[in-house]
């Protein structure tokens, strides 16, 4: 092939152009720590970690809806347990006030039943965040007397919280259901009978009534059993998605981010294939016949 | 015998002179984009009888001739056009896809935060700040569908000013041409029109790049060019192309389908931006009517059923939020409300992953889009890699043939130069026979 001067140059500058557009790339991919920044350097891969980064994004409100979930289970938890160690309290008084030698404490009895009542309707009114905790989705307190009548504020909302993918775990019980409202044989009315029963010494009523402050404790029991199994599942969803998490953040590194050592011994081999074509440049292009010739 | 040899000589001297005028308008040209170097044909010139017989009567210029070839002009030219045509689409493709932001600051992005703020709302429907946070979402996945859609449309006008700025380059080219093409007629017959020639394939080079153009020869070295069948130049007579405002081209005879830059503007005007504006129409659409429908099945603090969240009737360009006030969200499932129900705002938040209008959950569909842009614009530039390969090795045969190799001239400058010392020896050597038959003749006994 005959080679001309101007071929010389131009290949040669198009050489050169070549290897500093592979040398800024490399540049590019060092100082920016990312291998794809933009759909078209590698479409799959940026499909993938647009997808990758999505889901992080959803685990880590997972995670948040977790912790929330957590507070509010562990928060209705403590409420039950001292309502539990309240009505044991109250259950004790009834056995005591059954009984022939305690003739002359009933009317004390009757006045720590009340109070114990109170208490208890207190702790069932606890709010968290402004929220009552066993009121469903009302804004109202779950247990009031209206007219001489205990009745249930709130409604029958289920609160839930998604806590993975596809978990979604309820994290509230009624004070309708967990206090007896819907069985018709809520614990306020009861112990507002056990403390008649004190004051008037009507020592049958009291005795009877224990067979209903038990069914009120299993009615209580069976709404920390709930609770508890809500915060198991949001447990170990959370630990789940903490793993997941740091799965997904693996792969999304893997998939992004520059293979450093590579991307240096990379922009090396670059620096080299430009610095020799510069210096072919250099050799081939003031050699001419002209120069020899005299 | 007459002294014809030193007339002989002083032919062999001019033509020398040539070639070596010839040789240093060829070394000046080295690098001078388009030129192609030239050559001087010499030829015997006719003998005449004489004593002994017939004696040649020395050396003519014939010619001086550029040695071009049209088959690699016709080959480059195809690979100008193409690669024309190619280096646009892939710039254009290449700046449609910044308009979607980068991986981590693209429109999924911001619908993902959206996803995330309806989701934290649902925790605390009752609370002001998480529904200001939902409506700031909101507003941020609208601005940038609209920002995207926006810069798509501005980068439409933008080729279509380019179209008009490179047809008219194209009629100032075509003017050029028939001008050349008169002025190479009327030198043909006296003098060279190489120059003019070089001067003539440049632009023809510039047209096909800019819009791809066929090249017949015609009548005395002038040429006939065309695009699609519809002539431009024919030897001196010219028609110019139209730009319209849509971005096609029309020629007095119709329309026209170009090629090389402008070509690259159409396509990406004709193919690629519409495909990419509809899919973002699509994803508005699909998004205003998943959010719109969702927030319909709840109810608002005051017990009335949520209204349209978004409005796509304008497609994606005017995407527009309708809400405008913390209480338009619909967070409560049952009526009437309660409080902290926030059924409605979890379902909200669970269309991240819900089928929409049957193409995947709202999210794929984004991803989907930018992909496809990606993958268009990955698909472009390869194309122009490998187009600039070929029309690499094309200019190079090209420049093969054409070109001006320094050593050659030198080469042959020593042997021009050494044709004309030894003609003018011979001249000399002529010169003093006739000086001793002139001087030294007829003094015999003096």
């Amino acid at each position: 092939m005959r080679i001309t001067n101007r071929m010389l140059v131009d290949q040669s500058l198009s050489r050169l152009q070549t290897s500093q557009s592979a040398l800024a790339r490399q540049q590019e991919r060092i100082s920016s720590g990312r291998d794809i920044r933009r759909a078209s350097d590698d479409p799959s891969g940026a499909s993938r970690i647009m997808s990758l980064q999505a889901d992080l994004r959803a685990r880590e409100q997972e995670s948040r809806n977790s912790e929330d979930a957590d507070t509010v289970l562990s928060l209705s938890d403590t409420a039950l347990q001292s309502i539990v160690s309240r009505m044991h309290r109250a259950r004790d008084l009834v056995v005591a006030g059954a009984s022939e030698q305690q003739n002359g404490s009933r009317p004390a009895m009757a006045t720590e039943l009340a109070g114990i009542r109170d208490e208890i309707a207190q702790v069932a009114n606890q709010r968290h965040d402004g929220r009552p905790l066993f009121a469903g989705f009302a804004d109202a307190d779950a247990v009031a007397k209206v007219a001489g009548t205990w009745t249930y504020g709130g409604d029958a909302g289920a609160i839930t919280r998604r806590v993975g993918p596809t978990d979604i775990v309820q994290v509230n019980v009624t004070a309708a259901d967990a206090f007896g409202f819907n069985a018709g044989a809520d614990l306020f009315t009861l112990l507002d009978d056990v403390e008649a029963a004190m004051t008037a010494n009507d020592q049958t009523a009291l005795s009877n009534a224990l067979t209903s402050i038990d069914a009120a404790l299993s009615r209580i029991g069976d709404a920390q059993a709930s609770i508890g199994a809500a915060a198991n599942r949001v447990e170990s969803s959370q630990i789940r998605n903490l793993d997941a998490q740091l799965a997904l953040r693996t792969e999304l590194s893997l998939v992004q981010d520059t293979d450093m050592a590579s991307a240096v011994m990379e922009l090396q081999l670059q620096e080299m294939s430009y610095e020799a074509t510069l210096s072919a440049l250099g050799r081939s292009l003031p050699t001419s016949l002209v120069a020899f010739l005299r | 015998m007459g002294f014809s040899g030193i007339n002989t000589s002083y032919t062999a001297i001019r033509a020398a002179q040539a070639a070596i005028n010839t040789t240093s308008h060829n070394i000046a040209n080295a690098t001078t984009e388009g030129f192609t170097r030239q050559s001087v044909q010499l030829g015997s010139r006719p003998a005449h009888e004489s004593y002994g017989g017939w004696i040649g009567s020395g050396v003519d210029t014939l010619d001086i001739s550029r040695q071009r070839d049209s088959f690699l002009d016709d080959r480059a030219r195809a690979e100008l056009n193409l690669l024309g045509q190619y280096e646009v689409r892939d710039r254009l493709l290449g700046q449609a896809e910044t308009r979607f932001g980068e991986l981590d600051a693209g429109i999924d992005v911001a619908l993902s935060g959206l996803f995330a703020s309806l989701e934290e709302w649902s925790l605390h429907p009752d609370q002001s700040p998480s529904r200001q946070t939902v409506l700031g979402a909101m507003d941020n996945v609208a601005a940038r569908l609209r920002a995207t859609t926006e810069g798509l449309q501005a980068m439409s006008k933008a080729s279509v000013t380019s179209i008009e700025d490179l047809v008219s380059q194209v009629n100032g080219k075509v003017d050029a041409i028939a001008k050349l093409n008169r002025e190479i007629v009327a030198a043909s017959g006296n003098g060279s029109a190489n120059d003019l020639l070089d001067a003539r394939d440049r632009l023809v080079d510039d047209l096909s790049r800019t819009a791809g153009v066929t090249v017949i020869p015609g009548k005395e070295g002038a040429i006939r060019i065309s695009i699609g069948g519809l002539t431009l130049v024919d030897n001196g007579e010219v028609s110019h192309l139209t730009a319209n405002p849509d971005g096609t081209v029309t020629h007095p005879d119709g329309p026209v389908k170009l090629g090389g830059e402008i070509g690259g503007h159409q396509r990406f005007l004709t193919q690629d931006l519409p495909s990419m504006i509809a899919s973002l129409d699509t994803l508005a659409t699909n998004l205003a009517n998943a959010f719109n429908s969702q927030n319909a099945a709840g109810f608002r603090m005051d017990g009335s059923p949520g209204g349209d969240l978004f409005d796509a009737s304008g497609g994606a360009a005017n995407f527009t939020m309708i809400a405008t006030s913390p209480s338009d969200l619909a967070a409560a499932g049952t009526n009437p409300p309660a409080a902290f129900d926030g059924a409605n705002a979890a379902a909200l938040a669970s269309l991240r992953t819900a089928d929409v209008g049957g193409a995947g959950s709202l999210l794929s569909q984004f991803r989907n889009t930018i992909t496809a842009v990606g993958v268009s614009a990955a698909r472009a530039d390869l194309d122009l890699r490998g187009q600039r390969a070929l029309e690499n090795t094309a200019s190079v045969a090209r420049e093969s043939a054409h070109g001006v190799n320094l050593d050659e001239e030198m080469a042959n400058l020593i042997t021009f130069q050494r044709s004309l010392e030894a003609a003018a020896r011979v001249m000399s050597a002529m010169d003093e026979a006739l000086a001793t038959l002139i001087n030294r003749t007829g003094v015999v006994g003096r």
